[in-house]
Parts: structure tokens; C-alpha cells; sequence
């Protein structure tokens, strides 16, 4: 069935989304704050900013109206950056209606409140069928159409179907899962272990180093979501080890290559410039490192980045300290039956 | 939609009889229909399975034989005849459980029957205490007068006029149906009618009480699926003649003592359906409203055997039960002179309503979000367009109404003062034995583990200002002796509540030393204080 779709953001993840479904003969609203990118996109067809090359489907109608792109919309996408989240939701909230279906593919947490985007969307507006869209799904390979898989977490299995209609053709594939905060904590986390891989890349370490750095971040990314709830096993998923190698590496990513300046000796403020974006993890940890304390649990590498990003302490130092962590069991929740994963 | 108006009880009672074994038999054809695997035999034989395991476990009683009878006929009869048969036999089950669910609650009965309540409640306590020991409590008891009620009643009578209200309060003892009828008739509220556990009924008073009352029997120990369906329908039925229902969300009393985090939610699930069905009905009052509300004691009455129940279940080996000293006569013999002469309170407070899916109501019964915008809220059960019962949708609404249930009894929770002195005091013991783990914290009684009445008194002061902290930004309610007493008359007035009851070794005081002779009530009354984050203040 043919159905009216909003993307709000039309950043590179917004427009290749958008046009997945356009191409699938769905009628999408991709929403730009600024109209006039609004306009140079429904003129050439092309969001050259963040896709530069790539012509998107003759249903994707750019517009800067929030009313015009939720307005009878079944399903509303969610493409913007955290830290814009909760505004965009709180004036989504003013149009939208509880029949709809609202989907976040934000990978952040708020500052302040330690809130994930479906917790904002459940706080700011009436729409209670929310989801969370999580996975390997680097913009610029699935705007080539390259093949790649995604997953949507939902409570409800009218979400989850749905998303999956709309989005899974020929070269995207969807998979489901009903633990949301577990999908939307891995895309968070991931970004973190992204940083440490990129670092001991450029300090030419090994593969061996990158194998257990990617191994043990899982077992820290999955040890701090069992504590809030989630199930461990969501992270043997797509959204987990998927997102994860992925992240961990890709030059193409932020993450990655603000960790490689660090490691050749740079500080955090001339990684940034010199990458001119923004890189999530670094704002991850700040944000979670504080939280540890009363989650009661230890992430030793990613205290070990706040220590370097924000302690002074030096990069040996936090290797050193890292090699020293004591050896526990290789895969904590090995021994849970499937009743207590859950 | 109201299809008996003020019918009389006899007709009401044939009413639910044809129309909820209807829709029982309706919904297990359509179960049929979708799973080839499931048989008219295999539901039978599973209901017969479980029936006839429970009565072998069960003594002998006039009702258990008569069920063993009823039984072992279906039994017999089950497999030797057809399907035509086997549902005349489907039949005879669920209409023997509509039977014994149904009540006789009549509406135009409620209000004589609520007039002679406090009446009623003198009964209770003579029908279970010896008369000449209890003449005294007898004389002065009035529960009105220890019945502290609060809450935007004017909202709830004003919804009651628009709309089907389900009460939804926390349970922590089986006084609370007894309080919340009372509460209730006292607020002026309209009648309500609700599902209370088969063992309220073994008391003749009180099972006259909750039958005029507008209650229906709950068994628990039923577990097959032509019971909870049954039950289910009922239950439904119920709302959809728009009668006021009372649902303990909870399931069963609370037995750790402090707000329940996860809700059974159970018959509150029907809710959903209910309203679906009235919107496919152009019902003109389609809505359902939902009142969580909140009862406080100072002291429980059977709070030893709840904490030891909790205590059982969860420690196992780890935890030793003591023998209990005194029978349940004198308990409450003890726990209503509480209530008399220390002008103990029960306290009863009404929550905002809230709509089936979690959202605040206004008082023209709007729901509204958290911007308080207004939301339409039909659109909620809409399936291509049109209002339609998704059973996993509605499930999952029912779980976004729990937790909102959960944040409101977190809100309404209202603190006194034996809940503050027990958080305070425990806190202490713990602190002092950093390396114990809860149960052998819990045997670290008597005088030698006393603690200085100034420390306690000093970090009763710390928690009385974290208290007052989380009131004001409205996380809980505190009572007046924590809002305006000092810290040694909040210690003063909870120890006198605490030695009127359980033998008084909840906490002693003896030359100048705290202690507990029974750190398992002590850690029952403190958890009431649970879920909150008042550690930090206890410290400097």
C-alpha cells in the first residue's frame, strides 16, 4: 500500500532514506529547516550539501513546512541531530496525532536528562507507536545503493511491519526487534569504541588490537545496557556487532577519524576543526562517564578516553592503565539462561 | 451501552449469565479458527488438568467436594462424545464460573447499604473478635474519623457523569477494599463494582459487605483459560454497561511494602477493548477514565506475613523465618487499637485521572499530553480508519498505562511518620554493617546493636528535609507531622505508633539506644520510602 511518509531532516541519512521509499512509489515529505534548500532540492533533485552526485526519486517533495510534512503522514522519520531533538519533537507534538507512527534514527543521548530520542518522543508529543531505526547504514553507500541491513525496535508489531514495508527493497533489508532502548544504546555506544579503534590505527597497532578493542567495547556497550534494562543478546545483532565493525572500521567515519588524530598526537579541540563535523562519541563519553557511578558498573575503555579527553591524562598513561584492568570472564552473560537475558 | 438501566439484581444476574457465556464460547470459536492445533478437547482437558491438580492439593471443604463432583463428570463425559457435545460441556464450565463470579451487587442497593457501612464495620470487628474484648473498641470505632481522604474529587464526580471510571488504588492489605468503600461512599462518589479475592469472602461480614458493595469473587487459585477468559468478559461486560469498576492493579497485596514497579495490570487490560467496542457501538459515553489512588498506613496489619512471605520467596535458604508468636485476633485486635486510641490515619488519596493510554484527563474529560495540548484520542485504537481491538497494540497500551500508574502512586505516595524513622534507623544499621548482605542484616536484632538516639535523630532530620525537598517539586506527599514537626517529635510520634503494635519491636528505645528486635518489619515499613533518591540526604 502506497502511503504518505515526513522525514524531518534533510541531511545525507534523511535523503537516503527518503529515497529508498520514494523509489518505492511512496509519497515522501522530506522537511529542510531552511526553505531554500527546501527549494534547490525540489529543483535539482539533488541534496548537494550532504549527497552530492546522487539524484534522489521524483516522489520525495523537499519542503520547510512542519505542518505540510506530518500533516496525514502514516509514518514520521526522525533525521535530526541530538542536540535539536527534543525542539523538533516539541513542535512535532503540535501537529501530530496518535494514530501515527514517529521513528527515531537520532543516535544520541540528552544532556542533562540521560534520555534517549523514543523517551523524548514519548515526553513531547501524544503518539505512543514509536521506533527506533539502528544500524550499519553509512548514508553515502546506501544513497549509491549499495546493499546494507538496518534494524527497527518496537514495542509494537504495527511498527515494526510497517517500517518494514516501507523501507526493505532490492538493496536495504530490515530486521526487527522489539527492544528499543537496546538498538538505540548500541548506536550510541558504538561511536565511542569507533574513537578508541581509530587511535591504536594510527599509534599502528595491530589487528589483533582492533579485535579486542571491537570485542570488549561490546562487552562494555552490553553490560551498561543489561543494567538499564535492555537485553545483552540485542547487541549480537545488526545494531550491535553490526553498527560496531562497521564503525570501528571505516575511515568514512567521524568517530574513527577523530580517534586517528588524537592518536598522531593532536588535542581534541584540532581534531574537531580539523574535521569541521560533529563526532557523537565524544559527547558520549562525557555524557556517560558521570552516569557510571550510579549505574553501579565499570566501561574501563571508555573511562580510560575520558581520562585522556578530559582529565589530562596522557595517552600512555591510559594504555597502561587499560592493560592493567583486571581479567574477568570473556563473555559475561554466557551463563544467563534466555529468561534472564530478557 | 447500559442495556438493563435499573434492572432488577435477578435479571442483571440472567443478563451476565447468557451474555458473558456468549462471548466466552464466541471467543474461543475464533481461537479455533486461527489455530488448527487447538481443539474443543484440548481446551477442556487443560481447565480439567489444572482444576482437578488444584482440588488433590486442596482440603476438603463443602465447595471443593462439590467442585470434585462437577469435574470428574466433565471428565467422564469429554471424550466420548462430539464436538456438539464437547461445546454443551464448554458451555456448563464457563456458566458454573460466571455463576460463582457474579455478585449481587445492585446499584439502587448501593446507597441504603452505604449508609449502614460504619455499621457493617462494627460487625466485622465483632464477628471476628470476642465481644467482650472488643466492647471498648466496638463503642469508639469510627473509621470515618481515622479516614483521611484527598485528591480533585470534584474532577472524579464530574468524570463519573461522562464517562466509565476504573479505580485503580495500590494494595497493601485486605482492610483496603473495606477503607476504599468507605472512602468512597464518603466522597460522594457513585457505586463501583469490583473483583475481590475469594478469601475476603470467608468472613460472613465482610462477604455480606463486599456483595452489597457491588463486588464479584476473584479465585486466584484459578489459573485455567476458560477461567481468565470468563473472568475477562466479565469484567468487560462490566465496564460496557458503564458501571464504575475498582481493579487492584497491583494483583495481589504488596508484600515488600513499598510502591509497586511492575503491575500484574490484568482485568485494567480490558479497558482497551472496552472502549473499542463502545466507539463500535456509537456508545454516547464511549470513555473510560482511571483513578489511581494511594493508601497509606502508618502500621499494616499484616505486615509480618507479607515481608516474610517476600523474604521466603526471595532469599530462600538464605532466609530464616522466626515462629509466629501471636494469632491473628489479637493482631488486629492490636492494629485497631492503633487506629483508636493513637488517632492513627489511614490515608486515602485520589490521583489525578488518567486515559487508558497513560494521559492526564481534564475535568471535561479531555485527555491531554504532557504540553498539556489536547489530544484525540479515538485515533489511538484507529485500524485502517476504524476503531478496532488489535490485541498486541492494546497490550501494549496497557503497559504504557502501568507505567504511568507506577509515576502517579510514586507521586501520591503519601509518607508518614513510622516510614520515615524506619528508612532513617535502617539506613543506619546498614551502614554500620557495610559487609552484611540483606539477610543476615536482617537478623542484626536486640539491644546490642543499638545506635545512639541523637544519630538517628540527626539523620531523621537530614531525610525530613529530603522529604520536604521531594514534596515540593511534587515526587511524594507528606503528612503533617513531617512538615511541620521537629525531628524529635516526628521520632517521638512514630514510636509511639510502632509500640502499640507488632509487640512493639518494629523499634525500641531504651536508655538513649535505637534498636530493632524485629529488622524485618523494620525493613518493610522503610521500603515505602523506596524508589526514591533520598540516600544522599541522609548523609552530611
Amino acid at each position: 500500500m502506497k502511503q504518505k511518509v515526513g522525514i524531518l531532516g534533510g541531511g545525507s541519512f534523511g535523503s537516503a532514506i527518503a529515497d529508498i521509499m520514494g523509489n518505492g512509489g511512496h509519497d515522501v515529505r522530506l522537511w529542510f529547516r531552511r526553505p531554500e534548500a527546501a527549494e534547490n532540492f525540489n529543483q535539482t533533485r539533488e541534496n548537494l550539501p550532504y549527497l552530492p552526485g546522487v539524484i534522489l526519486s521524483e516522489n520525495i517533495t523537499g519542503t520547510s513546512s512542519l505542518t505540510e510534512t506530518i500533516t496525514d503522514s502514516a509514518v514520521i522519520f526522525f533525521c535530526v541531530p541530538s542536540p535539536s531533538f527534543r525542539e523538533t519533537a516539541k513542535q512535532v507534538g503540535d501537529h501530530c496525532d496518535p494514530s501515527q507512527i514517529l521513528i527515531s534514527t537520532t543516535k544520541g543521548i540528552e544532556e542533562g536528562s540521560f534520555k534517549l530520542m523514543t523517551e523524548i518522543l514519548r515526553e513531547e508529543t501524544c503518539c505512543l507507536q514509536i521506533g527506533a531505526l539502528s544500524g550499519p547504514n553509512l548514508a553515502k553507500e546506501i544513497a549509491v545503493k549499495m546493499p546494507s541491513g538496518t534494524v527497527i525496535a518496537s514495542r509494537f508489531e504495527r511498527v515494526n511491519r510497517t517500517v518494514q514495508e516501507l523501507l526493505s527493497g532490492p538493496y536495504f533489508r530490515v530486521y526487527s526487534n522489539q527492544d528499543v532502548h537496546g538498538v538505540e544504546l548500541a548506536g550510541v555506544l558504538k561511536n565511542v569504541y569507533a574513537i578508541a579503534t581509530g587511535l591504536t590505527a594510527a599509534l599502528k597497532m595491530g589487528d589483533n588490537t582492533r579485535g579486542m578493542l571491537i570485542t570488549r567495547g561490546l562487552a562494555e556497550m552490553s553490560r551498561m545496557a543489561a543494567c538499564m534494562g535492555c537485553n545483552p543478546m540485542t547487541f549480537l545483532g545488526l545494531a550491535g556487532v553490526g553498527d560496531l565493525v562497521t564503525t570501528c572500521s571505516s575511515p568514512l567515519s567521524r568517530n574513527y577519524r577523530v580517534g586517528w588524530l588524537l592518536g598522531e598526537g593532536k588535542s581534541l579541540q584540532q581534531a574537531m576543526e580539523e574535521i569541521g563535523e560533529v563526532a557523537e562519541g565524544v559527547n558520549t563519553i562525557r555524557i556517560v562517564k558521570p552516569k557510571l557511578p550510579e549505574l553501579n558498573i565499570r566501561m574501563h575503555i571508555l573511562e580510560g578516553l575520558h581520562a585522556l579527553l578530559f582529565e589530562g591524562v596522557t595517552l600512555p598513561t591510559v594504555l597502561e592503565s587499560l592493560m592493567a584492568v583486571p581479567q574477568m570472564e570473556d563473555v559475561e552473560f554466557a551463563r544467563l539462561t534466555e529468561g534472564e537475558a530478557k | 451501552m447500559n442495556l438493563l438501566g435499573n434492572a432488577p439484581s435477578r435479571q442483571r444476574r440472567d443478563f451476565y449469565l447468557s451474555e458473558v457465556s456468549e462471548r466466552v464460547l464466541a471467543e474461543f470459536k475464533e481461537d479455533l479458527k486461527r489455530d488448527s492445533f487447538l481443539s474443543l478437547e484440548v481446551i477442556i482437558n487443560d481447565a480439567l488438568y489444572q482444576e482437578q491438580d488444584r482440588l488433590k492439593r486442596e482440603k476438603s471443604t463443602v465447595e471443593n467436594e462439590d467442585a470434585r463432583r462437577f469435574w470428574s463428570d466433565i471428565g467422564r463425559n469429554f471424550l466420548n462424545g462430539d464436538d456438539a457435545e464437547r461445546e454443551i460441556l464448554l458451555r456448563r464450565i464457563i456458566t458454573r464460573y460466571v455463576e460463582e463470579i457474579h455478585g449481587s451487587f445492585n446499584p439502587r442497593l448501593h446507597g441504603m447499604v452505604a449508609r449502614v457501612v460504619p455499621w457493617l464495620l462494627k460487625g466485622v470487628l465483632n464477628k471476628v473478635s470476642p465481644a467482650s474484648v472488643l466492647t471498648w473498641a466496638s463503642d469508639k470505632l469510627s473509621l470515618e474519623d481515622n479516614l483521611v481522604i484527598s485528591g480533585p474529587l470534584d474532577e472524579i464526580r464530574s468524570l463519573a457523569g461522562k464517562g466509565t471510571l476504573i479505580m485503580a488504588p495500590t494494595h497493601s492489605s485486605n482492610l483496603d477494599s473495606v477503607a476504599i468503600g468507605m472512602g468512597l461512599y464518603l466522597s460522594r462518589l457513585p457505586p463501583f463494582t469490583y473483583g475481590a479475592g475469594l478469601n475476603l469472602y470467608t468472613n460472613p461480614v465482610i462477604s455480606y459487605f463486599l456483595n452489597n458493595l457491588g463486588a464479584y469473587k476473584v479465585d486466584r487459585r484459578k489459573k485455567n483459560e476458560i477461567y481468565k477468559t470468563t473472568l475477562k468478559q466479565y469484567a468487560t461486560l462490566s465496564m460496557e454497561q458503564g458501571e464504575h469498576n475498582l481493579f487492584f492493579p497491583g494483583g495481589t497485596r504488596n508484600r515488600r511494602g513499598d510502591i509497586e514497579q511492575h503491575l500484574k495490570l490484568g482485568l485494567l487490560g480490558c479497558g482497551v477493548r472496552v472502549y473499542v467496542r463502545n466507539l463500535v457501538n456509537a456508545n454516547p459515553k464511549p470513555d473510560l477514565f482511571v483513578v489511581p489512588v494511594n493508601l497509606s498506613y502508618g502500621l499494616v496489619l499484616e505486615a509480618k506475613t507479607l515481608i516474610e512471605d517476600y523474604l521466603k520467596e526471595e532469599g530462600k535458604g538464605r532466609f530464616i523465618r522466626a515462629r509466629e508468636k501471636k494469632g491473628s485476633l489479637m493482631r488486629m485486635l492490636d492494629f485497631w487499637r492503633n487506629l483508636t486510641r493513637m488517632h492513627s490515619k489511614v490515608h486515602l488519596h485520589f490521583g489525578e485521572p488518567i486515559d487508558l493510554f497513560g494521559n492526564r484527563v481534564d475535568a471535561e474529560g479531555n485527555s491531554r499530553d504532557n504540553r498539556h495540548r489536547v489530544i484525540d484520542r479515538k485515533k489511538y485504537v484507529l485500524e485502517n480508519g476504524r476503531p478496532a481491538h488489535v490485541p498486541q497494540r492494546d497490550q501494549e497500551y496497557t503497559r504504557e498505562l502501568g507505567r504511568s500508574l507506577v509515576q502517579a502512586y510514586l507521586r501520591n505516595n503519601i509518607i508518614l511518620s513510622t516510614h520515615a524513622l524506619s528508612f532513617a534507623a535502617f539506613h543506619l544499621i546498614r551502614k554500620r554493617n557495610p559487609a552484611f548482605d540483606l539477610y543476615r542484616l536482617l537478623r542484626t536484632e536486640g539491644p546490642e546493636t543499638g545506635i545512639e538516639k541523637a544519630t538517628v535523630l540527626l539523620s531523621l532530620g537530614r531525610l525530613k528535609s529530603g522529604l520536604i525537598a521531594l514534596a515540593d517539586l511534587g515526587r511524594l506527599q507528606i503528612d503533617s507531622t513531617l512538615k511541620e514537626g521537629d525531628a524529635e517529635t516526628l521520632f517521638t510520634t512514630a514510636m509511639a505508633h510502632f509500640s502499640t503494635f507488632h509487640d512493639g519491636r518494629t523499634l525500641k528505645c531504651e536508655r538513649g539506644k535505637v534498636y530493632s528486635e524485629d529488622m524485618k518489619l523494620l525493613y518493610y515499613y522503610r521500603n515505602h520510602l523506596d524508589h526514591y533518591p533520598l540516600e544522599r540526604y541522609l548523609e552530611p
